[in-house]
């Protein structure tokens, strides 16, 4: 009897100790990446860092974290500025397009469409069915452009372009849920995407050279030429956003 | 003769060729200048230091409780933001030449330049190590107004305007 006891308590202890084995590995395998605004050029999706520069796209296999490994790298076009992903999808801005990949290949990422528009600086962001694209035109740039572009791309294969907005100089932006869009211009303006094609202008969010936008959970992080400020925001009530700090360079 | 000549000009147009080849330093139709660093010292430039002030806000990258802001083409700002209404400056990254950054755990991952730059980083000690570098990965620098810089054994980290 007490053989038995022990014998069980021995199993018990081993099944326990490989629990708690197998427990550290998953913690290991979980990793916790950090979140870029829309003018990003890296990108962190899976075991892969993508990588947008001049012309190319490039893919970094990441399965060991410090010793990534050059494993694609496909020309994409000029000037480009941004990288942007979604799902299985990769979304580039550059001056002359936006471009979307299908990555569902992870190391072989697959060119979708290529959407021109006029010579500007563009970066973009993008849920399930809808992509956004801002352009502005500054002495780098060129171009005369300062719009906000808002692509139906249910068809990957063939965004069509819903509507163009005039702003002032938009630069970053971002989605919040999948009613809203905020966007840095002249001040950070709050849009309800709720029907795309017919979006409408609801609140702005006082700011001055705002550059980019992060929205977190339901926080904002805003960087300036001369600031990052955050904001709580409310997906309930849109305008009852509260500034949280304001640290200013 | 006028073999000749064609053959005089076509040795002079080699000789434009070269020139240009062997490194004049100067792109003179740019309106900026390059400011360029060794290789070695290139590749021994990131390092933690302590803050310092903001001169061209870029960027913004956020990892837990922390803000990383892209000092354009030199580095990070390190800002512990544990207490959202006070978030406080801690250090400077130095990473001439480093524009974009993207954070696993503790691994950072950084364009510097031509080189894709891997960092183990401690986030409670804000101190780090280079784990590896991947050298020319990206394409050189260019000018804001599409110049190109090259010489042997120089890397071009930034550009000012002239």
């Amino acid at each position: 009897m007490i053989k038995k006891i022990i014998t069980v308590c021995t199993i018990v202890l081993c099944l326990l100790s490989c629990g708690e084995g197998s427990n550290d590995s998953t913690l290991n395998s979980e990793f916790s990446d950090g979140q870029g605004g829309s003018l990003a050029t890296f990108s962190l999706k899976g075991n892969y860092l993508y990588t947008v520069d001049f012309s190319n796209l490039s893919v970094f296999n990441i399965d060991n974290a410090t010793n990534p490994i050059k494993v694609n790298t496909i020309n994409v076009g000029f000037d480009i500025e941004t990288l942007f992903s979604y799902n299985d999808f990769l979304f580039i801005g550059s001056q002359n397009a936006m471009y979307i990949y299908d990555i569902t290949n992870a190391e072989l990422p697959k060119k979708m469409s290529q959407s021109d528009h006029f010579r500007a600086c563009d970066p973009v962001v993008a849920n399930g069915t809808n992509a956004y694209v801002t352009l502005h035109s500054n002495a780098n740039c060129g171009g005369s452009v300062n719009e906000l572009k808002t692509y139906d791309i249910t068809d990957i294969e063939n965004p069509v372009l819903l509507n163009t907005r005039g702003l002032t100089q938009p630069k970053g932006l971002s989605l919040y849920g999948s009613e809203y869009l905020l966007v840095c211009d002249d001040s950070v303006k709050i849009f309800d995407v709720t029907d795309p094609s017919d979006s409408k202008y609801l609140e702005e969010i006082p700011t001055v050279g705002a550059i980019d936008i992060i929205i977190r959970n339901n926080n904002a992080f805003i960087i300036s030429d001369g600031s990052i400020s955050q904001y709580q925001l409310d997906l309930n009530d849109i305008s009852n956003f509260k500034k949280i700090s304001e640290f200013t360079f | 003769m006028r073999k000749l000549i064609l053959m005089f000009c076509c040795f002079s147009f080699f000789n434009c060729f070269f020139n240009n080849e062997n490194g004049s330093v100067d792109p003179v139709f740019s309106r900026y200048d390059p400011i360029f660093l060794s290789t070695a010292e290139f590749e021994n430039s990131i390092e933690i230091q302590d803050k310092k002030e903001v001169t061209e806000a870029s960027k913004i990258y956020i990892i837990n409780n922390f803000i990383f802001i892209n000092d354009k083409r030199t580095g990070f700002h390190i800002f512990d933001n544990s207490d959202t209404s006070n978030p406080i400056k801690k250090k400077f990254l130095k990473a001439p030449g480093a524009t974009d950054i993207a954070i696993r755990n503790n691994v950072l991952y950084i364009n510097q330049a031509t080189d894709l730059v891997v960092l183990t980083f401690d986030f409670n000690t804000l101190t780090t190590v280079v784990s590896k570098r991947l050298k020319n990965v990206f394409p050189e620098l260019q000018s804001p107004d599409g110049e190109w810089f090259y010489e042997e054994g120089k890397v071009v980290v930034n550009w000012t305007q002239k």
